[in-house]
């Protein structure tokens, strides 16, 4: 087995980090061969090099034909996500600083997305504060200088009003505008408009990280972002803000979709659906509207984006079951769903379930560096087949819910003595969540002239978890002990079969 | 007459305070009585910024006030230290950055509590009894025997020669601990028409009788507006320089913060009320902590005192680094910061006596406001206050020196709400920080 597209759930607490890679396996053979001799890798499977080689630090440079970095986590994880990130080759060692496969892509201007992001651009130096400073001017006391280049950013494009005026969103944004002038190999930025529309054209952005098996492309597709959802060929429809032209900037993340062949992965930053009976959700599954909650900001998106998806990704037609293209059973599907807004009970409604029928889930969630009670039981029961055996639709009728499995980066279990209960309904919590389509049911499912082939996915954690100051704030134990240190797989690996 | 406090529904009062007895007055939720001395001190922390400090000098329990002085009132001086190291207030930043003009020399940097120079120029009140700094709000306090008055924004003299109705039988203070790092102007730069969402016409009348965000939370709990049902227990508030920041509860911790202000439009005055995000107001807390903790660092590193970087023997795992990452290992139990205080009764006569200098400390008691830092969310809280203590000695003649020479530079300023918003009225709100009391062993005081 191989599986040449990884996609990194990393662990940063309460936030989000998406690590996207497009690995030539060849080369990290020839990298375990160089380190380890030629006969250490006889007993690998192509699908096991990347792990084996991270297992036993060995390098990973150069065997990158693309990765696309989505959000940093907070400002605390900055460090994390570069070490990791650099363990698993996207970040050149030479020419340092420039990065020419890593692109790096920001859902959103909050925090806990966007903060770490600053890590790859810049570290930290330790210089004298200024000795006088500017009257009326803040001078920072922390001095940085360039770290890495990447070779592309995607954000959303600038909007005086909507965006945050923070003193880290300025200090991303000249992190951006450096790199973008830098000389040699500058960092090129893409806008992206409303709708997910590329800034300068009337189309949709699509990233592009290259091919995998059969050369069939690994692309992402930008389906909203910055307060509006697609809507072909050209436009979109506009998500105004709920609370008079207060901007709440989850509303305006950037929503992807990754495909590979007839694999699909969901990544819907911090947006927000209707988390209440109106949007498919029962009983205990339904957000608790009686709880306070005032001045609440957020609209609902993934109701348009609902479906703006099925509209967009079709199910294959009868006739579409040739040989040469992907194929899907259901509109908007996607293989993979990562819970929009780390599992909050306004976000990821039933409705947004029924159209993606995902396989498997993953949620990332945490303590810091600032706790929300996410996930919330409400996510974890629409989730869940034992307490939501059958997912509304929007139109027409119900469908079974199809997820076999929900993974979660890390869960709270106490936060400074007191108790977060959530019940998992047997969701694994794994630290990193690695998920990999198997090339050869990418391969399968594209040959095929007739429903029924299979998609597999695996799955493996690598149990990394956060550390506290305060002696009563804990997480949960993972959900399986953590293999020995050197183990190609500390946790799992799981495979998910999924029917196209 | 003799002071009395007086506990009614969790909040202690002071009755005594005139001779016509007038109403209760507020002192806190806590209070203290130094060595059963003279002294009664109340900590407010209805807010949690800031928390309000109210003393009551009672001159019947002193027998050193039988001598012949004039008046006598409350100084009160002000040390910043970190692990025990004096800082002076610009390495702390935030509100407390503006008493620099006032810091004397190192190593001990303290500094006097009072009304920035230009204010005192202005007003010619060139002795610090902390009631002076009432003159801020109240224009018609302008002679230094109109601070017998009783109640003061700021607190009182007391003036043993003269009695009557509505004149203090104490000195008083009445006094803010503002150590928001958080500044007006930070808050000033986010105010746009786009995050106004009411703005409220107001008579002056309804000024004189309720605080702004007392019109903005009514206005706002009327149906059909968003706030029924929200009382004081469910909100916590803050106060930066002419702004108070309100706290919703929101049950996933996304709480937005609603901004009170108000405005003058000619004639009219209006209440604005501006809403932030959760997050961007988070983000601004978290940035000016790192800031501090970072200038903190710089400044005890020339001095050659190093405290063990926060990445030493750090244990393995997620969530312990990034840019601005705290430069020391801070354990979330100790009271890394501690602003002290000295909050002294002096009494002056207008001429020298033999053995009664013209300008003499009597008495007063030594406090400390204790801030813990916690990394897993890059706070610092002021989280507790370390009981009152009893002095008769302190060496005050170096900061009321450095306050003297400090006040040829006329143009500098101090902001007046240090001083403005402890005569604020406060409901108590229910959420935010609540401080812990500390004996002087250490132990909580129950």
């Amino acid at each position: 087995m191989s599986a040449r597209l990884e996609i990194y759930q990393i662990n940063v607490g309460q936030g989000d980090s998406t690590l996207i890679v497009n690995r030539r396996l060849n080369r990290v053979y020839e990298a375990i061969k160089n380190a380890k001799g030629v006969g250490v890798s006889d007993g690998l499977e192509p699908i096991d090099y990347v792990p084996y080689a991270v297992a036993n630090d060995i390098d990973l440079d150069g065997t990158i034909e693309r990765a696309l970095l989505v959000d940093g986590g907070d400002d605390v994880y900055g460090d994390d996500v570069l070490n990791y990130i650099k363990k698993l080759g996207a970040l050149r060692t030479d020419p340092k600083p420039y990065c020419p496969e890593l692109y790096l892509l920001v859902s959103h201007y909050h925090d806990d997305h966007m903060a770490g992001l600053r890590y790859v651009f810049k570290e930290r130096v330790d210089t004298p504060p200024p000795k006088k400073k500017k009257k009326g001017k803040k001078a920072s006391p922390v001095s940085v200088k360039e770290r890495y280049r990447p070779a592309r950013v995607y954000q959303t494009s600038k909007n005086s009003k909507a965006d945050p005026k923070t003193f880290r969103f300025a200090a991303f944004t000249k992190d951006v505008d450096e790199a973008f002038v830098a000389s040699p190999n500058k960092t090129e930025r893409i806008y992206i408009d409303p709708g997910g529309i590329q800034a300068g054209t009337q189309n949709i952005t699509t990233i592009d990280l290259g091919t995998g098996v059969d050369n069939i492309p690994i692309q992402l597709f930008v389906l909203a972002a910055a307060q509006g959802v697609y809507k072909p060929p050209d436009t979109y429809t506009p998500i105004p803000s709920v609370s008079k032209n207060v901007f709440d900037q989850n509303d305006r993340s950037v929503v992807l979709i990754l495909q590979y062949g007839s694999f699909r992965y969901f990544l819907g930053g911090d947006i927000a659906g209707d988390g209440g009976p109106d949007g498919g959700n029962k009983d205990g599954n339904a957000a608790n509207t009686g709880a306070k909650r005032f001045f609440s900001v957020h609209a609902d998106v993934e109701s348009t984006l609902g479906p703006a998806l099925e509209a967009y990704f079709p199910a294959t037609k009868p006739k579409g079951w040739v040989a040469n293209k992907p194929k899907f059973t259901s509109a908007g599907y996607c293989t993979v769903l990562k819970a929009d807004h780390h599992g909050s009970s306004s976000s990821v409604d039933v409705h947004l379930l029924s159209t993606v029928c995902p396989c498997i889930a993953v949620i990332g969630s945490g303590i810091k560096a600032r706790f929300h009670n996410h996930p919330t039981q409400q996510v974890i029961d629409r989730m869940s087949t034992a307490t939501t055996p059958r997912w509304g639709r929007r139109k027409g009728s119900d469908v079974d819910n199809t997820i076999e499995q929900i993974y979660a980066t890390e869960v709270a279990n106490k936060v400074k003595g007191k108790r977060f209960d959530v019940k998992l309904r047997g969701a694994r919590i794994f630290g990193d969540i690695v998920v990999r389509p198997v090339d050869e049911t990418i391969h399968d499912i594209q040959a095929a002239t007739a429903k029924g082939k299979e998609l597999k996915v695996q799955v493996y954690g690598t149990g990394e978890q956060s550390v506290f100051a305060d002696p009563d704030t804990t997480l949960l134990s993972l959900t399986e002990a953590k293999k020995a240190a050197g183990s190609t797989y500390p946790l799992g690996p799981y495979y998910h079969m999924d029917a196209h | 007459m003799v002071l009395t406090p007086v506990q009614m529904n969790g909040q202690w009062f002071m009755n005594g305070l005139t001779q016509d007895q007038r109403d209760p007055f507020p002192m806190g939720r806590r209070i203290f009585r130094p060595g059963n001395g003279p002294h009664f001190v109340g900590f407010d922390d209805s807010f949690t910024e800031p928390i309000i400090v109210r003393a009551f000098y009672d001159p019947s329990q002193d027998p050193v006030m039988t001598n012949p002085y004039e008046f006598a009132g409350y100084i009160q001086f002000m040390q910043l230290n970190f692990k025990g190291t004096p800082i002076p207030p610009e390495v702390y930043g935030g509100m407390l950055a503006d008493r620099t003009p006032y810091s004397d020399a190192s190593p001990d940097y303290h500094f006097v509590d009072f009304m920035g120079p230009r204010d005192v120029n202005l007003r010619g009140f060139f002795e610090p009894f902390y009631a002076y700094n009432g003159s801020l709000l109240d224009g018609t306090l302008r002679q230094y025997s109109d601070f017998q008055r009783h109640p003061l924004p700021n607190g009182s003299l007391f003036y043993p020669q003269t009695t009557g109705p509505g004149l203090s039988l104490c000195a008083s203070l009445s006094a803010e601990i503002a150590t928001s790092l958080i500044t007006e102007s930070d808050i000033a730069s986010w105010l746009t028409t786009d995050n106004l969402i009411y703005s409220i016409e107001c008579s002056k009348q309804q000024l004189a009788q309720m605080e702004p965000y007392q019109i903005a939370l009514n206005y706002l709990q009327s149906p059909p507006r968003e706030l029924q049902g929200v009382g004081p227990a469910d909100v916590a508030g803050q106060v930066v320089g002419q702004y108070v920041l309100i706290s919703l509860p929101n049950y996933e911790n996304m709480s937005p913060r609603l901004c009170i202000s108000t405005r003058d439009q000619g004639e009219k005055v209006f209440v604005d009320i501006h809403l932030f995000g959760y997050a961007d107001v988070e983000s601004l807390e978290e940035e000016t902590v790192m800031e501090a903790l970072t200038r903190i660092y710089d400044f005890l590193e020339k001095r050659g005192i190093h405290y063990p970087g926060a990445s030493n023997n750090a244990p393995d795992g997620r969530g312990q680094g990034g840019l601005l990452a705290a430069p020391f290992k801070l354990n979330p139990a100790e009271f890394c910061i501690e602003l002290k205080y000295w909050t002294l009764v002096f009494a002056k006569r207008t001429h020298n006596l033999r053995r009664i200098p013209r300008f003499q400390l009597l008495n007063g008691f030594t406090w400390s406001a204790l801030f813990q830092y916690d990394d897993d969310v890059r706070g610092l809280t002021l989280s507790s206050i370390l009981e009152p203590e009893l002095v008769h000695a302190y060496d005050w003649l170096k900061p009321y020196q450095a306050f003297r020479a400090a006040l040829f530079n006329q143009n500098d300023s101090i902001d007046t709400s240090n001083f403005t918003k402890a005569a604020m009225r406060r409901d108590n709100l229910g959420t935010g920080v609540k401080l812990r009391f500390i004996d002087r062993s250490g132990t909580i005081i129950p």
